[in-house]
């Protein structure tokens, strides 16, 4: 799997293997649920919505760290600050760049991004058949005219 | 439209005023009418662009580690108390991600910045327009293309 391909700057910065087990994860997990009842899949997509993402595992994991920094700088040595200064640097290298030092390991431990949990929610929102109208729509509209029509 | 404020379950959503909420909803019903109406390859550059868009959590990483780096800067340099405004930065960032509330969020939200939950809605109702869950999509009369951005919308609700 060649990841610089990715769009998503998290994935693209995610080490290779750790991606494919990600995915692999998530697909597993819609080939099991797809097969449940729509009860149960609208069940496991409430789950979805109410997972955590990598970005709040980083947002905890540098505010708490960096806030003890802080506590500790303006309590003893102010050393503790260039703690703090180099968290606050790598956060900013996250939100610009989408690395950032902890990433690879919230990744190996089964973080995902938003992307990939909707990736997964809206696949069994198909499951379920929501898409179904607009499929069908999609279907008795396949008579292609020539030019599209401008709705603005 | 009502109910589309309770489309999904977000920490994000649930702190955001309802009057903002509606304004975001009315943005994601009004683009994906527009592109259901487009042909294929402006769906797919939309895509694209909806994929690489900023959202809320990426602005909030961006504000709180900048206003931190320069507070410490200074804390460091001249006097420690600066050390006070980081640690206010640091704590709405926890309150955010433990919350999903944290003081700047408003503004944010007004200036129209998305969470990554409502950007992904307008992405997979432009996907099922497209036809990427069965194999067949094309444009028809105005009146048939309103029907399936109506079906779209509809679809990528709760």
């Amino acid at each position: 799997m060649r990841n610089d391909q990715e769009i998503d700057r998290v994935r693209r910065h995610t080490p290779p293997a750790t991606l494919e087990g990600i995915d692999a994860q998530t697909e597993a997990n819609i080939r099991f649920f797809s097969t449940q009842s729509p009860i149960q899949i609208s069940a496991r997509i409430r789950e979805l919505e109410q997972e955590w993402s990598i970005e709040r595992y980083l947002q905890t994991n540098a505010s708490v760290v960096a806030l003890g920094g802080t506590v500790l700088g303006l309590a003893f040595s102010k050393k503790w600050f260039l703690l703090s200064a180099a968290v606050m640097g790598f956060l900013f290298q996250h939100a610009v760049q989408g690395w950032c030092p902890p990433l690879p390991l919230f990744r190996r431990l089964g973080a995902r991004t938003r992307g990939e949990i909707d990736r997964e929610k809206f696949s069994l929102k198909a499951a379920r058949g929501d898409f179904e109208i607009v499929e069908r729509l999609n279907a008795s509209q396949s008579a292609t005219p020539d030019h599209p029509i401008d709705n603005t | 439209m009502e109910d589309l404020a309770h489309a999904e379950h977000n920490r994000v959503r649930s702190n955001t005023p309802p009057e903002i909420l509606r304004q975001i909803e009315a943005q994601i019903a009004r683009n994906v009418r527009y592109y259901a109406a487009q042909p294929r390859e402006i769906i797919a550059q939309r895509i694209d662009e909806l994929e690489s868009e900023w959202s809320i959590e990426r602005w909030l990483e961006l504000k709180t580690s900048t206003i931190g780096f320069t507070t410490l800067l200074l804390a460091l340099t001249r006097n420690r108390a600066w050390g006070i405004l980081t640690c206010a930065a640091l704590g709405f960032m926890l309150l955010h991600a433990l919350q999903g509330f944290d003081p700047p969020l408003p503004l944010l939200r007004k200036m129209g910045v998305r969470t990554r939950g409502e950007i992904d809605r307008e992405l997979y109702a432009l996907k099922a327009l497209r036809g990427d869950f069965p194999a067949t999509s094309a444009t028809g009369s105005a009146a048939a293309l309103n029907e399936r951005a109506e079906a779209a919308l509809l679809a990528v609700k709760q």
